[in-house]
């Protein structure tokens, strides 16, 4: 029973082109920020050093918020946008299977998503050299562990965490509305803090 | 096997008493529920398919109390739902397959079999590649009707299944209701006393949350013969009539008001006895309840 939730949910959100749009943003962002030379890393740091890479995705947690809203928020509203729900909810579905079907065949989706970052980096570290838009020497070798270790590690919690949440509120709210102004508010909570740790970490006197 | 509703009550928190102390039996067979707009059908038939709880009474299937085991009930139900929306990118062969899936059919080759073939009886085999988002109204109607007939249900409910058909696809709907009844518990609601006369062995007229008949439709005319009186009227004097006699039926025709009045007496002044329909039994049994006199 799970199973025929979880597939069908895969099922229709691979045809959606929804998802492949998020995908391929995600891809071409980061694709353009690598080749550019446009991540954080000091003149003697690679661009796509480990290091980077793991500070890259943590932030990505922040910023696929948005994304996550979008792809979480929908799987239980579907039912109520559509008015499919009297004849769905009346096969003998199981509530845990319909939920947790729903929820990991959106999850899945939103990590496919968000894997386009890893193609992503490769490409910009390829292309950035080759159209001259950056020095080779700031681009070290690629190794598929270097991106996997931090994406289970830093991003992957990150977007479990936000999934969560977001499912939950639509799920308790059976609205999404809510998920704008929550995703909102999240985003700007993080950039208080992240305001705060800049603050704290240079000493007031230097806004002093 | 019957179906028993007993004593069954529904309040909505707004204070609308959608179910007043229903009892029904309904065998085996297409069972119409017959009753105007806001009657409580609809807040029945949802009862019945265990969306939704009722305040007391119970039902029961043989063994099976449909108010407490739902997941037992939803396992020989098949409902159609008065309305209904639909994936709309979804094809219709997609959906059946994931419904058919949800209702156990885990074998692929026997669901394939049951989708297509009840694909062809709705005749929606030609589009079934379409997205359910394109279909027309009808179309949607005949897509519910199929969802709703997967795994063959033992307790089918249609909510005026009907509305929204035209008339060749409504007789193409009456053909297939019926073939189903013989082996089935159908319950059809409905508001058009038609669908009532052409399908259902039994029949239960309910108003205001409340049953005021239940038998077979030839019963049903029978309880009322010798009793409709009809009779040519002028358009102005119908309040006249309304306050003397119990009017049920009006009808403008060539600038005359035809009207029937039930009354167990020739009530004379011009008035000729009538042959009862089952119109005459229905608005009969609801114009305690109702206001039937439009004009
Ligand atoms: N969810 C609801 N909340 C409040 N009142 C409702 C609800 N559903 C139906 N009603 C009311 O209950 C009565 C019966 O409705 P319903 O069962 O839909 O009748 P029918 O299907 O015969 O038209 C109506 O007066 C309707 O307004
Ligand atoms: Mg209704």
């Amino acid at each position: 029973m799970f199973w025929t939730v979880f597939s069908f949910e895969l099922n229709y959100r691979l045809r959606r082109p929804a998802t492949y749009i998020y995908f391929f943003t995600i891809l071409l962002l980061v694709t353009l920020i690598i080749a550019n030379g446009g991540s954080p890393a000091s003149e003697k740091v690679h661009h796509n050093s480990p290091a980077m890479i793991g500070s890259f995705f943590s932030t990505m947690g922040i910023l696929s918020i948005l994304i996550c809203s979008a792809v979480m928020g929908v799987p239980l509203y579907r039912d109520l946008e559509h008015n499919t729900k009297e004849y769905l909810l009346s096969s003998p579905i199981r509530k845990s299977a319909y939920f947790w079907g729903r929820f990991w065949g959106s999850f899945a989706i939103l990590v496919f998503i968000c894997l386009g970052a890893i193609p992503g980096f490769m490409i910009g570290s390829w292309i950035g050299p080759l159209f001259d838009w950056a020095k080779p020497e700031r681009y070290g070798p690629n190794h598929l562990v270097y991106y996997l270790w931090p994406f289970v590690t830093l991003l992957l919690p990150s977007l479990f965490f936000s999934s969560c949440l977001f499912f939950g509120l639509v799920s308790w709210f059976r609205n999404n509305r809510i998920l704008y102004t929550v995703s909102i508010m999240l985003f700007i909570l993080y950039l208080l803090s992240d305001f705060w740790c800049a603050i704290s970490k240079a000493g007031f006197g230097r806004f002093a | 096997m019957e179906l028993l509703i007993e004593t069954l009550s529904k309040q909505y928190s707004n204070g609308v008493q959608a179910l007043n102390n229903v009892s029904l039996n309904i065998p085996q067979g297409m069972f119409g529920l017959l009753g105007p707009n806001g009657a409580g059908k609809s807040t029945l038939m949802r009862t019945i398919a265990t969306l939704q709880k009722a305040d007391s009474g119970s039902i029961t299937w043989g063994e099976l109390n449909i108010l407490e085991q739902q997941e037992e009930m939803r396992k020989v139900l098949g409902y159609l739902p008065q309305e209904f929306g639909v994936y709309p990118r979804v094809s219709a062969e997609m959906m059946l397959d994931h419904i058919a899936r949800l209702k156990g059919l885990s074998n692929r080759k026997e669901r394939n079999e049951t989708v297509s073939a009840l694909l062809q009886k709705v005749n929606l085999y030609k589009e079934r590649k379409r997205n359910l988002g394109t279909y027309s109204g009808g179309m949607k109607q005949r897509f519910g009707i199929a969802q709703a007939l997967i795994g063959n249900p033992k307790i089918l409910i249609v909510d005026e299944p009907t509305a929204g058909l035209d008339p060749a696809e409504r007789n193409r709907f009456y053909n297939l209701l019926s073939e189903i009844g013989e082996s089935t518990i159908v319950i059809l609601s409905t508001h058009i006393v038609e669908d009532v006369k052409t399908l259902c062995k039994q029949f239960a007229i309910i108003c205001s949350g409340e049953v005021m008949y239940v038998g077979t439709p030839h019963d049903a005319v029978k309880t009322l013969d010798g009793k409709i009186w009809s009779k040519a009227i002028d358009k102005h004097e119908i309040e006249d009539y309304r306050e003397k006699y119990k009017v049920i039926a009006t009808q403008l025709s060539e600038g005359k008001l035809f009207i029937r009045v039930v009354s167990d007496d020739n009530p004379g002044e011009g008035f000729t006895a009538s042959e009862p329909t089952l119109e005459d039994v229905y608005f009969n049994a609801i114009s305690a309840k109702v206001d039937l006199v439009t004009l």
